[in-house]
Order: structure tokens, then C-alpha cells, then sequence
């Protein structure tokens, strides 16, 4: 490990990786059977284990003043005098099921983390990755069939509502954690926090910051954007030159969270706050879509009607486009192989539109099926703790990539982000400014829905060519009106408690 | 009276006997033959039960109820799941499709998969080599192949809108961003990983056509185009319903290209039906409206099977 932060850079992940996972004292088991965790159990084990370890060092592991220190023994690497954190019940094994995370490092790094922890604490531990893409119908095979992965994620499509009656309440695990690291940001609580159970534990966002060419806005005599307006403009003057902007519009997930961000910055939204009522036909959303009609026409690509989730990076890759809204990865992957191109590359908070500044990133959520054998529930809760109390060398080893969600974490200076100019503005993708989609109301399984079926994205797509506003208004609302009927007529699944989110 | 039977008795009584020990024997045997045959049947009857007639009801049931992956055991809608689907535009895009897409592709391999089966069947070096790798686009897995194509296609990167331009063609589509294109782009792919087993199935065929038949054809001054046509056809035709009705089911039920192409965009105009089940069903959890559009398939099939199979048992008589 680094002694020092200047010293926690992206090339320090492998060095991360060779660190043991160890176990925080934690005296008592704390799942009782049926794979529920034991509130109170837990939470006296908790308290026990963050006194062993140490609660002054572990508070300090989240405050920007002590951060070097911190920094050379995160708590999740402390010696816990060998008690593990939840008390693993003899038999118990582990399997995990992950995505293919879009920083292959980051896989390598939490597939030996696994193993490690696996090897000190007994326990057999298997990661499976499957695509991002994958992963909903590998959980509903996995829900349907009441068996599969002991611990699973949850990523861009976070079906913590949908399958509310198969999870645990993993309650006992947040209140500790939120206790240590402070009270988890608005998106991890759209997600997690479900009538008034913590069903997931907010693992990471993926920000999705604007990436725009530096170099194209100066020699065009264009001002760096701050607002979507900023944006057409220098599109306007850069797309008849070969450079348009980058935004999908397409069957693809980039496609789904930009127009989602542009749309509530405008003030439109698919739905009213209480996740029933559609809220469609107003002005916001008419001038929205008649922004993005011109939007489409004079600044962006012809190309984005074909794009998939990487097309974009590759678009700015290319040399091509000028502007993109995508995760740093696709900067990420200049790095070292076209260092021109690269700082010729900025990051830009999140552009403001004309009633607010909103930003939808993709986040991943940990959580565990109820059907869980007992003991194999244990060692998840375990693993879980233990490995989120490392949540500084897990962010290292993500090179930056992975935001945590918890509010004491997000301090500046974070490490990576802040020993780098070029993504120092990462550290202020937090708070209200992250939302999810369902917005402004809460995550449902219709909004889920409508993400899944890309009806956002093909609404603007029928804004091409001859398209109008009311074209487009009439395809979202025959598609989108049905799906929220459907959800809501049927009593399996009711209506959101929107007030059960914690504010 | 005698209780004792006289031996010329006893003999005509047991000439009497015998027939009816002998159709005993037979009967106890017909019905262990017949038990017999329904033991090697089970095996496939347990198949057919447990992964063909099990998942049907269950989609049956599906579609009745308002189920989705997070409440599999849905409660009784009825026929409304049908009833929606059938409303919605973009499902009867989809059922339009799925018909462009089965018949366009079949055309394709059709006439592909008859000129190189052919082709192969003439002598020349390296037959065997080049039959091997004829037959690769459909042995290798399809995500793998499919992947080729999304290069060939690609928006920024086209190979092929490259290569088009470097030999002067005038048209370089955005193949997978505009309907058409799109469409095309998606039977090209279809086409190419199939019609090497419609070759393959034709070979078969035409090796089973004994030459003397074609040759006295030939020299009765029969063309290429009439042996095909009055001779070879309708001597192979068993074969090609069985390899067309194959191909039909894949190429109707394949949800693999368009979802790795496409994912039924632009603007939902190259869905069909399994990539459309599998979005709504799958990705957007609503089970019931999945297994309900995925049922639309069923008539289809039934239909086609039930023609080709009289088609060909009437060949038969």
C-alpha cells in the first residue's frame, strides 16, 4: 500500500490486490435462520468489532484532513484479532455473481479480494462475471428457479423493488455501515432503501460525466460548455466541420441515462413524484423534445441511431466527435496509447439545462436472495462487511471509476480523483445532482419497464427526419401509459411509498 | 359316465387347446412387445414432457396471469396480456417483422445454399477442406460471428461501407441506424450463418439421385434447369421439406442476431418476436406479456408443420 496519497494512483491497483482480505472483529453470529440477518445480533457485533478495530482510525479513514494516514491502513485491512464479522456457520461457501466490470483491472482485483477473504475465513468463494447486459435475465432465471448465486449485483438496472419479496433485509449491515460512513446520497437510496428496508447495500456509482475536446472549442473560439445550450451551439458550428457531438439515440444503455439527465434538466420527466402519474404531456417535455429535434439535426451525430454502449468512446476515440456523455472509461482507455488526444480531452460537470442540473449515473447494488442457505447468507454478510469497509483500496483499484455512494466517503480530496487535475470534478458528481430513473418519484418496476423497452431513447428517434414533438409525445405515451396501468391495477406490485425514503 | 378320458379324446382336446395356447402365447407377447416399445418410447416422451410440454403450459399459464420475474405466480388476468399485445404498435411491428425476416432469410439460404451444394458437388482439389470450412458460420457460436457483422456494419468504423466506397459505390447506409438497412443488415447476418446447413441438407439430397437418372436425362436433351426441376426436386423433396422446416423454426425463432445487432432499434424497427418476448419478458420483467407475445409464434408453427407434414406423407403414398 501507499504511505503517502500522491502515492495512490491508478497503476497502484495491483499492489492493492495483494493485500489479504481480513476479518473485523465481530463476536457474534448475526443471521438467523431463514437467511434474515439478525438486526440485533449484528448490531452488537458490529458495535464490538468497530470498537476492536477502532472507531477513531476508521472515521478518520473518511475525513480529507487525515487522509494520508488513512490511506496506509484503510480499516478494512486493520488486524480484527481474527473474529470474523458475522460468525460463518461450519459448511458455509460463497458464490458471487458480478458483471464484467468495464475496468478489467477492477475484476482482477475483487476476484482475488474474494479469494483472499475466502482463504482466511474458510469459506470456498467463486466470482462469476457475466455481461452488464446479462444480468437481469440471469437473475430472473436465478429468482424464478429459488436458487443461484449466494450474493449478487445489481448494475444500471436495479430491480431491489421488483424482487422486494426475494431479498434480505440487509437493515442490521446498513445502519452500522451508515453509522461509520455517513448517510447514503439520494441515488443509493432510490435504489436500495425499499419501504423502509435496506434491500441492497449501495455498492458504487458509475458517473457519467460530459467529456468534451478542449482543443476543438478553442481553435473554433468556443466557450467550454456549462449548459445543454452551450452544447448545441458549439455543435452547430462543429458538426458541419466533422465533429459533431456523440449522443446515442438507440437500443443501448449510454442512449438511456444521457437523454434521461437532459430531460429532467428541462423539467420533464416520464413521471409525477408519486411513480404513478404520468407526467408526459407538459410544456417542460415539449420543449425538451423540440430542443432535441434540433439538437439531433444541427449538432449530433447521423451515426447515433446505430450506437451500442462502447460506440461513443470509440466515437471520441476516432478523433471524431467533440463532446460525449459517457463514463471516464472511455478516457480512461486513451490514456497511454493517445496521450495527444487524451489531454486534449476534458471533464465537465454535469451541464446545466433550463430548470436544473441533474445527472443519471449507473450505480451497482449488492444484495442477497432470501432463498440463500443460512449459512452461505453468513459468509455474504461477512464478505460484505468486511469488503465494504475497504472501500478505499476497492475505489483505488477501480482507478476512480467506482463512486462510492456513502456521504462520508465522497470527502475531498478523495484519492485518484484528486491527485489528477484532469478529474478533480469527478469529486463533485455527488449528492442530489445523481439521480435514477423513475425520477422525480421513486425507482418502480414500471419505470423499469419503460428503461428496459428504451422508450426514452425511441421517443427521440422519432423525432428524426419529418418526426414532430406530438409524433414522439404520442409513441411515449402509448408505450409508456400501459406499463404503468399494468404495474399499478395489479396488487402484486403497489403502489411506491414514496415517504419511506429517508430525506 | 366315464371319468376317464379315451387317448383319441384326449388328442382332439389337445389339438383344440393348442390354437388357443397359441394365441394366449401371442396376445402375452403382442403385449410385451407393445410394453416394450413404450419402454424405449419413454426416454423421448419424458423429454419431450419435461423440456418441451412442461415450458409450453408454463407460458400457457404465463400468459393468463399478470406474472413478472419478480411474482412468478401471477394472478389470472385472462386473455389480456394478448389483448395488449396486440394493441401496441410495436408488437405488431414486430409480428410483421418476424415474417420479413423468416421468409426473407429462407429466400436467401435457399438460393445460396443450392448453388453451393452444387458447387460441391463437383470434384476438385481441396473439396473436403474447403466443405469443412464452408460449414463453420454455423458451427461456431453465434455471439462470435454475430460480432463480425457488428464490425462490418458499424456506423464509425464500416468495413464494408468502406470497402463499397473505395470501389466507387455511391450508397453507404448507416446500416444499423436506419429501418431498411437495418432489416437487410439482419437477414445478411441470418443468411450467412445458415445456409451452409441448407447446403449441407441438399448435398444429402442430391447424392441420394442415382446418376443414370440424370444422365439419360441429359441425353433425352433434358437442360440443367428441367432436371432440377421434374427430376431432382421431386426425388429430394422429403429432404428439403425436412431442412426447410428446420431452417423455418431457426431462422423464426432466433433471437440471438437481431438482439446482438440491433436490439430490435432504430426505433424498434427490426424487432421480431423472441428478441421482443425476451426484452418485455426478460430485461423489462413483465413475464406474462413475454410468454403472451412469444405464444403469437405457436399458430405459426403448428401451420407450417402441419402443411409440410401433409405435403410430405401424401409424397409418401
Amino acid at each position: 500500500m501507499a504511505d503517502d496519497p500522491a502515492e495512490i494512483r491508478a497503476d497502484a491497483a495491483p499492489e492493492v490486490e495483494a493485500v489479504p482480505a481480513p476479518s473485523p472483529a465481530l463476536p457474534e453470529p448475526a443471521v438467523a435462520l431463514g437467511g434474515r440477518l439478525d438486526r440485533r445480533l449484528l448490531l452488537k457485533g458490529l458495535s464490538a468489532g468497530l470498537a476492536g478495530v477502532g472507531l477513531a482510525p476508521l472515521l478518520a479513514a473518511c475525513s480529507s484532513s487525515n487522509n494520508a494516514k488513512v490511506t496506509k491502513a484503510p480499516v478494512g485491512n486493520e488486524p480484527a484479532g481474527g473474529t470474523p464479522a458475522v460468525v460463518i456457520s461450519k459448511g458455509a461457501s460463497l458464490s458471487i455473481l458480478m458483471w464484467n466490470h468495464f475496468v478489467p483491472a477492477f475484476d482482477t482485483y475483487f476476484d482475488k479480494y474474494a479469494s483472499d477473504w475466502g482463504k482466511t475465513n474458510n469459506v470456498n468463494v467463486r466470482v462469476d462475471h457475466v455481461d452488464i447486459a446479462q444480468l437481469p435475465g440471469r437473475l430472473a432465471a436465478e429468482a424464478a428457479a429459488g436458487r443461484g448465486h449466494d450474493l449478487f449485483a445489481f448494475a444500471a438496472q436495479i430491480q431491489t423493488r421488483r424482487y422486494q419479496n426475494r431479498l434480505v433485509d440487509m437493515t442490521p449491515l446498513m445502519e452500522p455501515m451508515i453509522k461509520a460512513y455517513g448517510d447514503v446520497i439520494p441515488i443509493g437510496k432510490a435504489t436500495s432503501f425499499i419501504d423502509g428496508k435496506w434491500l441492497g447495500l449501495p455498492h458504487f456509482n458509475v458517473i457519467i460525466p460530459p467529456l468534451v475536446r478542449t482543443d476543438l472549442l478553442k481553435d473554433n473560439g468556443l466557450k467550454t460548455p456549462e449548459t445543454w445550450d452551450d452544447v448545441m451551439a458549439a455543435g452547430k458550428v462543429l458538426k458541419p466541420k466533422n465533429h459533431a457531438a456523440g449522443l446515442a439515440i438507440s437500443h443501448c444503455n449510454d442512449a438511456n441515462h444521457n437523454w434521461r439527465a437532459i430531460m429532467w434538466s428541462f423539467g420533464a420527466s416520464e413521471v409525477q413524484q408519486d411513480g404513478k402519474t404520468l407526467a408526459l404531456d407538459t410544456q417542460e417535455m415539449k420543449d425538451f423534445l423540440t430542443w432535441a429535434k434540433q439538437f439531433q439535426a444541427e449538432a449530433n451525430s447521423d451515426e447515433v441511431y446505430a450506437w451500442g454502449d462502447v460506440s461513443d468512446n470509440q466515437y471520441l476515440g476516432s478523433g471524431t466527435g467533440f463532446f460525449i456523455h459517457d463514463a471516464i472509461s472511455a478516457l480512461r482507455s486513451l490514456q497511454g496509447k493517445n496521450d495527444q488526444l487524451y489531454n486534449n480531452i476534458a471533464i465537465l460537470p454535469e451541464m446545466k439545462g433550463p430548470k436544473a442540473q441533474l445527472s443519471m449515473p449507473d450505480p451497482q447494488v449488492f444484495a442477497i436472495w432470501n432463498f440463500t442457505p443460512k449459512a452461505n447468507a453468513e459468509a455474504a454478510s461477512s464478505f460484505l462487511w468486511t469488503y465494504m469497509n475497504n472501500w478505499k483500496a476497492n475505489f483505488i483499484a477501480s482507478t476512480g471509476y467506482n463512486m462510492p455512494m456513502f456521504a462520508n466517503q465522497l470527502v475531498k480530496p478523495m484519492p485518484v480523483l484528486s491527485e489528477d487535475p484532469k478529474f478533480v470534478v469527478m469529486q463533485d458528481y455527488q449528492g442530489a445532482l445523481l439521480q435514477t430513473y423513475g425520477y422525480p418519484g421513486p425507482q418502480t418496476p414500471a419505470s423499469e419497464d419503460v428503461l428496459a423497452q428504451y422508450i426514452i431513447p425511441d421517443m427521440i428517434g422519432k423525432l428524426k427526419g419529418s418526426g414532430t414533438v406530438e409524433d414522439a409525445l404520442k409513441f411515449a405515451r402509448d408505450q409508456i401509459a400501459p406499463i404503468y396501468a399494468k404495474n399499478y391495477k395489479s396488487n402484486l406490485t403497489p403502489a411506491p411509498n414514496v415517504t419511506a425514503i429517508p430525506k | 359316465m366315464s371319468l376317464t378320458r379315451t387317448p383319441a379324446a384326449a388328442e382332439a382336446a389337445a389339438v383344440a387347446v393348442a390354437p388357443q395356447r397359441e394365441a394366449g402365447r401371442m396376445r402375452r407377447m403382442v403385449r410385451g412387445e407393445a410394453a416394450f416399445g413404450y419402454l424405449l418410447m419413454a426416454p423421448v416422451i419424458i423429454y419431450l414432457a419435461l423440456l418441451l410440454l412442461y415450458p409450453l403450459l408454463l407460458s400457457v399459464w404465463f400468459s393468463l396471469t399478470d406474472a413478472s420475474t419478480g411474482q412468478p405466480f401471477g394472478s389470472w388476468v385472462g386473455l389480456k396480456n394478448f389483448t395488449d399485445v396486440w394493441s401496441n404498435e410495436t408488437f405488431r411491428l414486430a409480428l410483421r417483422n418476424s415474417f420479413i425476416f423468416t421468409f426473407g432469410s429462407e429466400i436467401g439460404k435457399a438460393i445460396l445454399g443450392t448453388v453451393l451444394a452444387f458447387l460441391l458437388l463437383r470434384r476438385f482439389r481441396g473439396k473436403k477442406v474447403l466443405r469443412a470450412l464452408l460449414v463453420l458460420p454455423w458451427t461456431v457460436p453465434v455471439a462470435l460471428t454475430t460480432l463480425g457483422w457488428l464490425l462490418l456494419f458499424d456506423p464509425t468504423f464500416s468495413m464494408l461501407n468502406r470497402t463499397t466506397s473505395a470501389i466507387g459505390f455511391p450508397y453507404h447506409p448507416n446500416w444499423l441506424g436506419e429501418p431498411v438497412p437495418a432489416m437487410i443488415a439482419i437477414m445478411m447476418a441470418n443468411i450467412w450463418r445458415g445456409f451452409p446447413f441448407s447446403a449441407i441438407i441438399l448435398l444429402a439430397g442430391l447424392t441420394s439421385v442415382p446418376p443414370e437418372i440424370l444422365e439419360s436425362a441429359a441425353l433425352d436433351g433434358c437442360g440443367f434447369l428441367r432436371r432440377f426441376h421434374y427430376i431432382i426436386v421431386p426425388m429430394i423433396a422429403p429432404i428439403l421439406f425436412i431442412g426447410l422446416l428446420f431452417d423455418l423454426v431457426f431462422s423464426f425463432t432466433d433471437l440471438s442476431v437481431v438482439y446482438l445487432l440491433t436490439r430490435g432499434g432504430p426505433e424498434n424497427t427490426t424487432h421480431i418476436l423472441p428478441e421482443l418476448a425476451y426484452q418485455n419478458g426478460i430485461q423489462g420483467g413483465d413475464l406474462a406479456q413475454g410468454a403472451a407475445i412469444s405464444l403469437f409464434m405457436l399458430p405459426v408453427f403448428v401451420v407450417a408443420c402441419v402443411i409440410m407434414l401433409r405435403i410430405l406423407r401424401r409424397r409418401e403414398i
